[in-house]
């Protein structure tokens, strides 16, 4: 396959320090990468922080990388692993919240078709997860990480990793019932507690 | 219908595929990257490549003033250096410091002590060792640019000449022609030590050790009866008038 062999070639121009090829990794992957830095992040300003940082250990670190595993699964790991950095290094400055509040109805569920809303949709209802409980279902559901590896990552235990899982996806789903029944304004996300970290 | 815990389970399920689907190949326009992420290695290699060039040119400079060093001027293209001097390392590298002072103490004295070793270094290295003393002693005043390199000269006092000296002076240059007198003497003699043992047993010697003994002889006494000339420290280089 012409793509693939040529990421190989941008991966080994990399391994062998070619700016040139990576700038052409920065830029073909960049994007995707930087969505998975937003979903981990409070702000923009943050997820480009995690970005850049993690464009700096991919590259002093891509000659570790073995060809048997998928290399954007690698950089996502990657990206992930710094916004969890970058959340513990400003976890004293924030506040957090707790989605006691979002009361998620299975009627709403029921009557849900799957494919009404969209990806921008579903990205707003993430948005509006407190940080803790994002990570935790980003991690989980499209990083792919087990309860244990959340745990150990989070500095949390494993219980708390699955009932958070479980909260935030419940709101997702009652938010985005509430989307595919077009009503226009999203519901409350309770944020006004402050709670523990996840 | 009463959900079972399966039935939940499923659904779940179903909506975790359907938002890692979603989302898993999503994009969000990114910021530009800045030049420095690209560059670890270029940088690596600028400085590296910085450092050598600062090290050339640290070393063209040192050659530059180790040259300039040695060869502060060119006498010899104009005329031919007495051996006594040109082998002496005073000459090349030139007085300095306290020898400097000294020899400019003694050129205001009329102290001429030294001047028939030198003249007879001079005659024994430029000429063979054949021509008088009184038509070497002008000839050696009238090399400015070796007499301003050689400690030895201006500690004996050669510098300070007499009006008449300087008159006789002009005679021999006159016939001293640097490349004449290279023609007629052999050219090897000027270069070289002079093949006589007594001028190089006596040069060594004589020229260092002569400003610190300063006597009065029958030279000094006939030069304090004339008007003395003190030469300027810097003459211009190139020889003959």
């Amino acid at each position: 396959m012409a793509s693939s062999q040529e990421l190989l070639g941008l991966i080994e121009g990399c391994k062998s320090q070619r700016p040139s090829s990576q700038r052409a990794l920065y830029t073909r992957f960049s994007g995707q990468l930087f969505a998975t830095a937003i979903r981990h992040t409070n702000a923009r300003e943050d997820a480009e922080d995690v970005l850049q940082e993690s464009f700096v250990k991919i590259f002093k670190h891509i000659s570790s990388y073995r060809e048997d595993f998928s290399f954007e699964g690698w950089m996502r790991r990657i990206v992930v692993n710094t916004a969890i950095t970058h959340y513990r290094r400003n976890l004293k400055h924030s506040h957090h919240h707790d989605i006691d509040e979002v009361h998620a109805t299975p009627g709403d569920l029921e009557n849900k078709n799957d494919n009404e809303f969209t990806a921008s949709e579903l990205e707003l209802a993430i948005s509006k997860l407190p940080l803790g409980y994002r990570t935790v279902f980003c991690m989980y559901v499209i990083e792919g990480y087990k309860h244990q590896e959340i745990a150990d990552k989070l500095g949390v235990d494993v219980n708390t990793s699955k009932s958070q899982l479980s909260r935030a996806r419940k709101y997702l789903q009652n938010v985005l019932a509430t989307l595919s029944s077009r009503a226009k304004s999203i519901p409350s996300m309770g944020l006004d507690q402050e709670v523990d970290t996840p | 219908m009463k959900q079972t815990s399966h039935d939940r389970e499923a659904r779940d399920a179903a909506f975790d595929e359907q938002v890692r689907s979603m989302l898993s190949e999503a994009a969000v326009p990114a910021p530009a990257a800045s030049e420095t992420l690209f560059a670890p290695v270029a940088t690596k290699a600028g400085l590296w490549g910085k450092l050598g060039l600062a090290a050339i040119g640290g070393l063209f400079l040192w050659g530059a003033f180790e040259l300039a060093g040695n060869n502060p001027s060119a006498p010899s293209v104009l005329t031919p250096i007495p051996a006594s001097i040109s082998a002496s390392p005073s000459a090349v590298t030139g007085p300095s410091g306290p020898a400097m002072e000294e020899g400019m103490e003694s050129s205001e004295r009329p102290d001429k002590d030294g001047m028939p070793d030198q003249n007879a270094a001079f005659e024994a290295g430029g000429e063979g060792g054949d021509i008088a003393p009184s038509t070497a002693k002008p000839n050696l005043a009238a090399e400015p640019t070796a007499v301003l390199g050689s400690e030895a000269i201006s500690a004996s006092g050669s510098e300070s000449t007499t009006v008449a000296a300087e008159a006789t002076e002009k005679a021999a240059l006159s016939t001293s022609d640097p490349v004449s007198g290279a023609e007629e003497g052999p050219r090897a003699d000027a270069v070289s030590p002079s093949p006589d043992p007594a001028a190089i047993k006596a040069e060594p010697a004589s020229l260092p050790e002569e400003p610190k003994a300063p006597s009065a002889t029958q030279d000094e006494q006939q030069d304090a009866n004339q008007p003395t000339l003190t030469l300027p420290l810097t003459l211009p280089s190139g020889g003959g008038h």
